[in-house]
């Protein structure tokens, strides 16, 4: 066949043989873009101080670690729109590029790959636009060849019948490979689609098949740990093309539990979860509100020991502080918060792997005093999250993710925490309803919600912006939700709303319908229970 | 007012099969429940027969593995969620005849785990919408009674918040996508009283932003497929009252390409088939003149889930 089909698919080979060439050279890329044609010219005369600019955010630190480095500030309008696939640099441009003229210019000095479809240094990688569909037909006729071939050697191998293995023999002799016997054939195909696979996700992050075929033989190629350290670094690649893709995220955890059913050392793993933890920190500044990222983080949390749940607290404090519209690292905290409530029931700490001797789990304890709430009470750690995002509240008007997080912050409290941690506090009359004679003695009550509802009120009262029209309605609606988890049967298994007393609901039908008038067939469900 | 424009979106849709750019190669992975996308939006715009459901039954049948999973193109692994997809296609061409149900059914089975959870594949990742493909899968095939369903509804239950909704595992952030599969599949299995359907109706109400469109989580811009995952969760729980139907209805509408056909997900933006069937599924459930009636737990037209259970022949 000749013609253009055939120069693109000769072309595509090269792109694929460059690839592995690239890696090679340089095994701890961290960090890939797929760029347009004039940028890709401009990153190879701008040189080194090219990662400076798009569609790289990072720098790598010399020391290269597990992770892609921190961002920088400066180029996050751009990190902002490259947060889908189809970036303005992206994929959607090829239709416009295909008629470019294409040249096969080699790098003189260094890794002879074709300039006009890569770049690479300082650890980051520039994927042509143009070159994107060539390289990813390639990769996939060759995975899906080499797959088929792969196939056949393990079944052949599976039966071990003398007669699968002869005739395979006789098929590799009638192609010339009368020297190479059916294992270093497999150690080559498996080679090879390594390669081909990595191609295929770095072009197409959501590729299972691809990932799938990497999760069979990465097992059989893990003997040192390295390798999938190095599994670890090219999701990472991926992900800071792909930031939401699902596959890769999910691809992490599966490398993550390898390492742990191999009985990688805990202080390693604290290292690796860690590093993970940090990631997601970094793919979220570039990303905000990623859930796949953020679930993520979630699932590393229940591997993670009961002191480094307390450490995350605190880290993410100052972070979701400068992010408070950010749900996801509310949501994170609430996630930490919960776990070491959990932690604290009698029974769990002492079960951590992690605290093996008595002076270790003290060691753990101290550190966590440190590092936390400088207090052991669960009632110390509770007070100071909601003095934080009070405080947080009347700063940053109409921010739903902190008047949801308070919501939260004073369902558990009243719900979950308040009677194990001040029993006698809570007298219950015989039907079971908790009455509020503990306001004295408690900080967070329906009296002081109602009241911090109030002073919210009236302090944007004269404010006539949207974000202030947002605040009244999040704190009108914050009022009904303590009316209405506030008056709870506590002695019901399994919680439902109730609505409020019948002598206070046509105040805050008042209130609700003046603040925030566009839900009112929600609040009359609410409070009429139709 | 603006219009629908249905001959306009069922041109757009007949015309993917077509298309060979490079976003559509890069889609592949992903063809089968594509196909049940525009497949479905074509049934609910009254044009499934047009389209040539021989054919498609047949390509259907070779993505499908020995292990009974079908994969999501030719060639492609088999996961749990093209096998719904699969199943959903079938059932729309009532076709389900063709295929093996207890061979499926024993590969879906194979992916619960002992928490009652399901796994997507045989590499273990988790999410509550697993345990939606594998009930409404099973459901359709008459198969439910293969799986532990005592242990999906506590799993299910176990993934609820303290704000009603639902999240991907238990403890996971809530999201309406999340919320559909977890109420879809309690409905299903007949368990929605795991559901407080108030706490949930506020946190799905609170979805609606001021101009009308629904978003999936708070602090998220409003999107068209939404109205899809959070108002079929309202009429689920019998809460859709409590939004503003008119509003919705004209932000959906707003999405529209009025010259090529297709929806997007915000208007202006570009169209594609997911978010085209996500708004003409919003727009039957709004009850739209000129639509079918689509069913909020199953997501396919309501003749079709009275054929497979009733024998019914629309």
């Amino acid at each position: 066949m000749d013609g253009p089909e055939e120069d693109n698919t000769t072309r595509g080979r090269v792109l694929l043989a460059d690839l592995d060439l690239i890696f090679l050279n340089d095994p701890l890329i961290d960090e890939l873009g797929f760029v347009h044609p004039s940028q890709l010219l401009s990153l190879h005369s701008d040189g080194a101080a090219a990662t400076s600019k798009p569609p790289f955010v990072g720098r790598t630190p010399k020391s290269s670690s597990l992770t892609s480095g921190s961002s920088n500030p400066e180029d996050e309008p751009y990190a902002h729109a490259d947060c889908s696939r189809k970036s303005e640099h992206g994929v959607d441009l090829i239709e416009n590029l295909e008629d470019l003229p294409i040249d096969e210019g080699l790098v003189q000095n260094g890794v002879p790959y074709d300039r006009m479809a890569f770049w690479s240094g300082e650890h980051k990688l520039a994927i042509s636009a143009v070159a994107l569909a060539p390289l990813y037909k390639s990769a996939k006729e060759a995975f899906t060849f080499s797959s088929a071939e792969y196939k056949k050697l393990c079944q052949a191998e599976e039966t071990a019948s003398s007669a699968a293995s002869q005739a395979l023999e006789a098929d590799m002799k009638h192609h010339g490979n009368g020297t190479v016997s059916p294992n270093q054939k497999k150690s080559a195909l498996e080679d090879s689609l390594m390669s081909y696979s990595r191609a295929l996700v770095l072009v197409n992050c959501d590729h299972a098949t691809a990932w799938n075929m990497r999760k069979r033989l990465l097992p059989k190629r893990a003997a040192d740990g390295d390798v999938l350290v190095a599994e670890l670094r090219l999701a990472g690649v991926v992900l800071s093309c792909a930031p939401k893709s699902e596959e890769t995220w999910a691809h992490r955890r599966w490398v993550i539990c390898q390492m742990i059913n191999n009985g990688v050392p805990r202080m390693k793993l604290d290292l690796i979860l860690e590093s993970e933890s940090k990631l997601v920190e970094a793919v979220a500044e570039r990303c905000p509100m990623n859930y796949r990222g953020w679930r993520h983080r979630g699932w590393l949390v229940t591997q993670m020991s009961f002191v480094q749940v307390a450490i995350e607290l605190y880290r993410t404090k100052l972070w979701a502080s400068l992010h408070v519209a950010d749900n996801c690292c509310f949501h994170y905290r609430r996630t930490l918060l919960l776990q070491l409530l959990k932690s604290q029931v009698p029974g769990i700490v002492e079960s951590r792997e992690l605290a093996a001797t008595a002076e270790e789990k003290e060691l753990n304890m101290r550190v966590l005093k440190v590092a936390l709430f400088d207090g052991s009470e669960t009632r110390a750690l509770w007070k100071e999250e909601v003095d934080w995002t009070k405080h947080l509240i009347t700063r940053y008007l109409g921010r739903e993710a902190l008047w949801l997080h308070l919501r939260f912050l004073f369902y558990y409290w009243r719900l979950h925490i308040r009677r194990t941690v001040s029993p006698a506090r809570a007298k219950e009359d015989p039907d079971g309803v908790q009455h509020e004679c503990d306001s004295k003695h408690t900080f967070i009550s329906m009296d002081s919600e109602q009241q911090f509802v109030s002073i919210c009120l009236s302090a944007c009262a004269s404010n006539l912006t949207e974000d202030a029209n947002k605040q009244r309605e999040f704190a009108a609606s914050y009022k009904l939700w303590v009316l209405m988890n506030g008056f709870q049967q506590q002695k019901q298994e399994s919680r439902r709303l109730s609505a409020p007393p019948v002598d206070k609901r046509d105040s805050i039908r008042m209130l609700l319908n003046d603040m925030a008038p566009h839900r009112s067939k929600l609040w009359e469900g609410l409070l009429t229970g139709s | 007012m603006t219009t629908f424009q249905l001959e306009k979106h069922v041109n757009y849709v007949k015309s993917l099969d077509k298309k060979s750019d490079f976003d559509s190669v890069v889609m592949e992975h992903l063809r089968m429940s594509g196909a049940y996308w525009g497949l479905t939006a074509l049934d609910l715009m009254h044009s499934l027969n047009d389209m040539d459901g021989e054919e498609i039954a047949a390509w259907i049948l070779k993505c499908q593995h020995d292990c009974g999973g079908f994969g999501g193109n030719i060639g492609h692994d088999p996961h749990i969620l093209y096998t719904l997809s699969a199943v959903q296609i079938l059932a729309l061409f009532d076709k389900l005849s063709v295929v093996d149900a207890d061979k499926i059914a024993k590969y879906i089975s194979g992916l619960q785990r002992e928490d009652g959870s399901f796994a997507g594949d045989e590499w273990g990742e988790i999410d509550t919408r697993f345990t939606y493909t594998a009930v409404s899968c099973l459901s359709l095939l008459k198969r439910l009674d293969s799986i532990n369903v005592e242990k999906a509804t506590d799993f299910l239950v176990r993934c609820r918040n303290f704000d009603g909704g639902f999240g991907c595992t238990p403890g996971a952030e809530s999201h309406a996508g999340q919320i559909f599969c977890c109420v879809g599949a309690l409905a299903i299995l007949g368990a929605l009283h795991h559901v407080d359907r108030d706490l949930l109706g506020w946190w799905l109400c609170e979805r609606q932003v001021k101009a009308g469109g629904l978003n999936g989580r708070p602090e998220k811009l409003p999107d068209v497929c939404y109205s899809w995952w959070v108002l079929s969760s309202l009429i689920i729980i019998d809460r859709a009252h409590w939004i503003s139907k008119e509003k919705l209805r004209d932000f959906i509408l707003n999405c529209q390409d009025q010259d090529r056909g297709g929806i997007s997900d915000a208007p202006d933006d570009a169209v594609d088939v997911f978010h085209t069937f996500f708004g003409v599924g919003g727009l039957s459930l709004l009850e739209y003149p000129g639509l079918k009636s689509i069913d909020p737990a199953y997501a396919l037209p309501v003749d079709v889930i009275d054929r497979v259970f009733y024998g019914q022949k629309s």
